[in-house]
């Protein structure tokens, strides 16, 4: 069972689910509300992947710390340009720091760092399959900008990523190809990437629905 | 559990499956498959139709 054959089970669950998530209305406060995800999703990004690198290294998983390595450089800082299109969207960057981070976003994220820490790095391939095997359409951008009226700059971070996740995907599967897994491990990446397609599809419901919002900022009264 | 029974849990017809797709969800745990699963109730929760495939593809950035 390869990776790719698990990741296809789920790539039209996760289609429909984007689908309805941009065609929801408002269109302008459900954009905003992925950007705020996104940033609490992004800000993991980097740590996530220094994390896996240290663990591969702890392990001797020489192959997959290079592979994390090379994509922490790419990764680093991918939240900065959130805050760019949020501001740019007419949201306060400031605001994006002092929210309460989605349960959504802690619960996607959560589960890498359980498994990477109690389990085995390779965990994390799982998760970015998901990701980086299903990269946003290049139509998607001109879509939202006539359908939010928002200035195409409030979309960079959906641009940059249409030829950056195609490029990591194809990386990704050149590093898993080479890997000779144990079975349980073997196990443990499906679970992965099978939980993060959940709670892709999961958090982009919310966004749809509109019930993301989090009322109090962060240390605000309880 | 027959792999046709799987499949028509999971919504998917075995005219339209791949091969491979058949023997990944044969080879599933029934915790994985119990995933798979999730995946549609939360997408069936969810409702609502789609407009067409303008707008499909990935809808979450790493």
């Amino acid at each position: 069972m390869t990776l790719q054959a698990v990741v296809s089970l789920v790539v039209r669950d996760l289609s429909r689910a984007a689908a309805r998530m941009w065609q929801a209305e408002p269109a302008r406060e459900r954009y905003r509300a992925w950007l705020e995800i996104s940033h609490d999703l992004l800000r993991a990004t980097a740590p996530l992947l220094a994390e896996a690198v240290a663990e591969c290294v702890r392990r001797g998983e020489g192959r997959l710390a290079a592979y994390y390595a090379e994509q922490l450089q790419e990764e680093y800082g991918h939240e900065d340009w959130v805050a760019q299109d949020y501001a740019a969207a007419g949201g306060d960057p400031a605001h994006l720091g002092q929210r309460v981070p989605a349960p959504v976003a802690a619960r996607l994220a959560g589960a890498q760092y359980y498994w990477l820490r109690h389990a085995h790095p390779v965990a994390l391939a799982g998760h970015i399959a998901v990701l980086e095997w299903h990269p946003p359409r290049p139509n998607l951008v001109p879509t939202l900008v006539r359908r939010t009226g928002l200035p195409r700059t409030a979309f960079s971070t959906l641009e940059r990523h249409i030829d950056l996740d195609a490029g990591h995907g194809r990386r990704l599967e050149q590093a898993l190809s080479g890997m000779d897994l144990p079975v349980q491990w073997r196990r443990l990446l499906t679970t992965s990437a099978l939980t993060s397609a959940y709670g892709l599809v999961d958090l982009m419901a919310d966004i749809a629905q509109g019930t993301t919002e989090n009322p109090q900022p962060a240390g605000g009264e309880p | 559990m027959t792999d046709q029974s799987r499949l028509a849990q999971l919504g998917m017809d075995l005219q339209y499956a791949t091969e491979e797709q058949v023997a990944v969800v044969e080879s599933l745990s029934d915790e994985e498959l119990g995933l798979l699963l999730k995946i549609k109730r939360r997408l069936d929760d969810a409702g609502g139709d789609v407009e067409g495939h303008s707008m499909e593809g990935g809808g979450v950035v790493w």
